[in-house]
């Protein structure tokens, strides 16, 4: 494995690194925790959750810390470590929030999910756990105020993902929940109790073996309120399914809000929105349920963008070791073929097992680059036989304009257990930048080296919408530049277990113009500029 | 396969059917017990091959020449055959190292090694011994197929794809390597070449079901949707038992709008998907517990349901080497292979029962069920007759 790993070459010398670890000044001795670094229940190894955007309006990114727990605590009946805020120093560093910031310690917390809840024009923010889903209405950037009792969102179960839409476009944001499975300490088995083994060890049981979960969908009322329309949307239709990862996208272009979930051991699910209050399930016609040869992989992460310019979104997909990470393309069909192999994603991914991700432009050369967060989530992967490690170097996968993408070194080439990962410009130097959580440990700050040149300029697009949300998720960004075609939707939802800012970054390679810029809001009004400049952060208003 | 079966149980072998050495039952001798061996086996999962010593290269012709000498080679090769014989892939681990250790780069037992990790999925582990099989003997090259799969599997395709092509020069029709070569040409992203390959191993071997199910999912990719659904029949008809084909017709009929049969198939990928998945936890756990009969009657029961019939059959001699001589597993297997579609091997699964269990009632109530279905009604009233008499009251 150790031959397999050193394949991944390190960034050159003559180039640098793509990012360079910052943490240790821009968020000095923040650390999570998830379970015992034993791992001995599948509990313990999906590690945390996160969520940039600014919070209190000063123009910074800002940052959501969501802490786990331990079984030792559950067992005492001690609540969770509690999620923790950040804000934004406007220069890839962060501060403690103040007090009225702080949060009480939940369950046992995993992901986060982003959006104006009570559309007071402020970002609020849902947090999953293995547990109820919390919900903190944000007061007008003044801190949290924690209104879970009355969200409506139930007793909650194991929620990993979640992502926020407006699938009736009533101008009131819903949110979507995918679920793991039902877990019981008292009843699942401990690793090396019960004969559950990979490749020779014992290790911590499940997912196989035990109940997955299905997702759920709760319509917003629009004042931080939710109600569960799972069964009347339809999402009883599909097998429960061990859910880890979710995406919001048009699938089909029809100008509402699909949704894609990632699902360990299980096929992966397309939700397409009817338009009619429900979704139907069509993974498997649209051809991102399996692998090419049909068999059901373990998904983690999701990256989605419009990789060739065709004006339909692509989907990126996170697997475990053993399995290629999955490159789901669009075609003019509006279904999807895996094109993980010819692109160059397949074949250096099969030892790593890979979480969050995205894809985006982040050398600024005009094209989509990724991401991929690796480590595995068995510690025995360092035993003989396993064809991987537990800690695995980070990943990057550099487009190199031919439709190919070339691994090299994310960052320093270290090897890590990584988890969940969102971009943002933390620094507001017009690339992105990246949070990294660990399983468990230091909370990691990557700031991106791309170049600021001739070559490598860059644009970034803040629709905000006259009516409904005024974030405007789902909105549809539009770019022409250089005769070639970019296209973003606006969303929080950051693939997995990550929530990013509602905006749309572009990188525009040596264009100083962009000839056309379209913002298609959710309302279906269009506003279209022409002649933008590059390396600024443009705020589109749609028209009242 | 069967044949191992009904010898296991019975002389009721047909002419010319024969059980290989490595699917006779094997006597049980006095020795280690059930927890020593599963600690044995552990142990030897826990060994990292890369660690085995190395023959100074000086050795290396003598090496060469005692492997020409099959009579004289060295203890404990012969007891790792039998481990796998008996379908116990770790212990043969345990034989095959500790052989290696007494005489280090034996090249027969680096290559059963390599060939041994390849078969329990540790490809890494697999290619260690055979690129020093291949060191050793590197005019033996054709031998080495598993090292280009092992590269493969691991994501390595352009070290796949040029071992391929070393083993190709060596021995041009080798239908797996060629069919490896292909595939590898394919994840490096050259379709035609890939195309090419597989029109050769179908040239080949026109009844290469992966071979077509592979040209299937290469037209399908690039939406030359009634060709790839030519293919994908053909894939279908040729292992109507796995799944792949059946996903690919799903896929592709859907898309060509024809939704009952792409229901059809998709339904019917489900079911052989979810019995693959059950088989895969089966045969996992079968390497730390290779004698376990319950394990293998229920392999036997799922690739019955699946009308996996060579899978069947060799589950099915798997369970008579366990259990020789059983009423339950030959009673088993006729409904197995009745289910299953296999109807000349239940009807020699039904002649078993008929000569060696006729004693007991059960048997001929199960025969009366068979003949009936049959439409034999003569033999049915007879078998009937010897239910009822055997299992009246004495």
């Amino acid at each position: 494995m150790r031959l397999l790993l050193s394949l991944i070459p390190a960034a050159t010398a003559l180039e640098g690194p793509a990012f360079v670890e910052i943490g240790g000044r821009a968020l000095p001795g923040v650390e999570v925790t998830c379970g015992s670094p034993r791992k001995d229940y599948i509990l313990e190894v999906n590690g945390g959750g996160l969520a940039l955007a600014d919070f209190d309006g000063d123009g910074r990114c800002d940052l959501v810390v969501v802490d786990g727990s331990t079984l030792e605590r559950v067992a005492k009946g001690e609540p969770g470590f509690p999620p923790r805020t950040f804000l934004g120093n406007g220069d890839g560093t962060f501060r403690p929030a103040g007090e009225a910031w702080q949060l009480a310690g939940g369950r046992w917390g995993t992901g986060t999910a982003l959006g104006d809840f009570d559309g007071d024009g402020w970002l609020d923010l849902a947090i999953t756990q293995w547990g109820p889903t919390r919900v903190l209405l944000n007061r007008a950037g003044k801190g949290w105020r924690e209104v879970t009792a009355t969200a409506g969102l139930g007793a909650g179960s194991w929620g990993t993902s979640a992502a926020v839409l407006d699938f009736d476009r009533d101008g009131k944001l819903d949110l979507f929940v995918a679920n793991y499975l039902q877990f019981d300490p008292e009843r699942v088995a401990a690793r090396g109790s019960s004969g559950c083994r990979w490749k020779g060890h014992d290790v911590m049981c499940g997912p196989e073996g035990l109940v997955p979960l299905a997702a759920q969908l709760f319509r917003g009322a629009g004042d931080g309120s939710f109600a569960d329309v799972s069964a009347s949307a339809g999402l009883p239709a599909a097998k429960p399914a061990f859910g880890l990862g979710v995406m919001t996208l048009d699938a089909d272009l029809d100008d509402d809000t699909d949704l894609f979930v990632a699902n360990d051991s299980t096929a992966n699910h397309l939700w397409l929105n009817q338009g009619d209050g429900t979704f139907l399930e069509r993974g498997y016609d649209g051809g991102v349920s399996h692998d090419a040869n049909g068999k059901e992989q373990a998904s983690m992460g999701i990256g989605c963008a419009d990789w060739n310019g065709d004006g339909a979104e692509d989907l990126f997909v996170t697997n475990f070791s053993g399995e290629n990470n999955a490159f789901y393309v669009s075609t003019k069909k509006r279904v999807f073929r895996e094109r993980s192999a010819p692109t160059g994603l397949a074949g250096p991914s099969i030892p790593m097992l890979g979480w969050g991700t995205a894809l985006a432009d982040l050398d600024l050369d005009g094209d989509l680059d990724v991401f991929v967060l690796n480590g595995h989530v068995y510690p025995e992967a360092d035993q003989p036989g396993t064809d991987t490690s537990y800690a695995q170097p980070d990943q990057l996968y550099r487009n190199d304009g031919a439709q190919r993408f070339v691994v090299e070194a994310l960052s320093d080439g270290r090897r890590r257990v990584s988890r969940a990962g969102a971009l943002a410009d933390l620094d507001l130097d017009g690339d992105l930048d990246l949070v990294a959580l660990p399983i468990e440990g230091a909370v990691r700050v990557l700031q991106n080296q791309a170049p600021h040149d001739a070559s490598h300029h860059w644009l970034t697009v803040v629709p905000r919408a006259a009516r409904g949300d005024r974030f405007a998720l789902g909105a549809r960004v539009t770019l022409l530049s250089g005769g070639k075609q970019q296209v973003r939707t606006i969303r929080t939802a950051g693939g997995y277990q990550a929530s990013v800012p509602p905006e749309a970054h572009f990188g525009l390679g040596a264009a100083q113009e962009i000839e056309r810029l379209e913002v298609r809001f959710p309302s279906g009004a269009t506003r279209v500029i022409e002649k933008v400049r590059a390396d600024q952060r443009l705020v589109v208003q749609e028209a009242p | 396969m069967i044949a191992a079966l009904l010898l296991a149980l019975g002389p009721l072998a047909g002419p010319g059917v024969r059980a290989s050495s490595a699917q006779a039952p094997v006597a049980q001798a006095a020795g280690p017990t059930a927890a020593q061996l599963d600690a044995l086996r552990r142990a030897a999962l826990r060994r990292d091959p890369r660690a085995l010593p190395r023959a100074p290269r000086e050795h290396w012709p003598e090496l060469l020449r005692w492997t020409a000498e099959r009579e004289r080679w060295p203890e404990g090769f012969g007891a790792a055959a039998r481990a796998l014989a008996e379908h116990d892939p770790a212990r043969a681990v345990h034989e095959l190292c500790a052989l290696l250790e007494r005489v280090p780069d034996f090249p027969p037992a680096l290559h059963q090694l390599g060939v041994v990790y390849f078969r329990l999925q540790r490809y890494g582990d697999a290619a260690v011994p055979l690129e020093r099989f291949l060191e050793l003997a590197p005019e033996r090259v054709a031998e080495t197929r598993a090292l280009a799969h092992a590269y493969y599997t691991l994501g390595r395709y352009a070290e796949a794809r040029d071992h391929y092509q070393r083993v190709l020069a060596a021995e041009p029709r080798t239908a797996e390597a060629m069919r490896g070569l292909a595939l590898s040409h394919l994840r490096l992203g050259d379709n035609a070449r890939a195309q090419e390959l597989l029109q050769q191993l179908l040239q080949l071997e026109p009844e290469h079901a992966d071979a077509h199910a592979w040209l299937a999912q290469l037209l399908y990719d690039e939406e030359q949707l009634e060709a790839a659904l030519a293919e994908a029949l053909r894939a279908r008809d040729l292992a109507p038992a796995v799944p792949r084909a059946w996903f690919l017709l799903g896929r592709i009929q859907g898309e060509l709008g024809q939704h009952d049969a792409a229901r059809a198939a998709r339904e019917r990928y489900e079911t052989l998907a979810a019995a693959a998945q059950e088989v895969r936890g089966l045969e996992a756990r079968l390497v730390f517990e290779p004698r376990s009969a319950p394990l293998v009657r229920r392999l036997i029961e799922v690739h019955a349901a699946s009308g996996d019939i060579p899978a069947l059959r060799a589950a099915l001699a798997r369970a008579s080497a366990l259990e020789p001589g059983s009423f339950e597993l030959a009673c088993l297997a006729l409904g197995a292979l009745e289910r299953a579609g296999d109807l000349e091997g239940a009807a020699r699964a039904a002649a078993l029962l008929e000569e060696r269990f006729a004693e007991r009632a059960e048997t001929w109530r199960l025969l009366e069920g068979w003949f009936a279905r049959r439409k034999d009604l003569q033999r049915q009233l007879q078998a009937g007759e010897r239910y009822r008499r055997l299992s009246a009251p004495r």
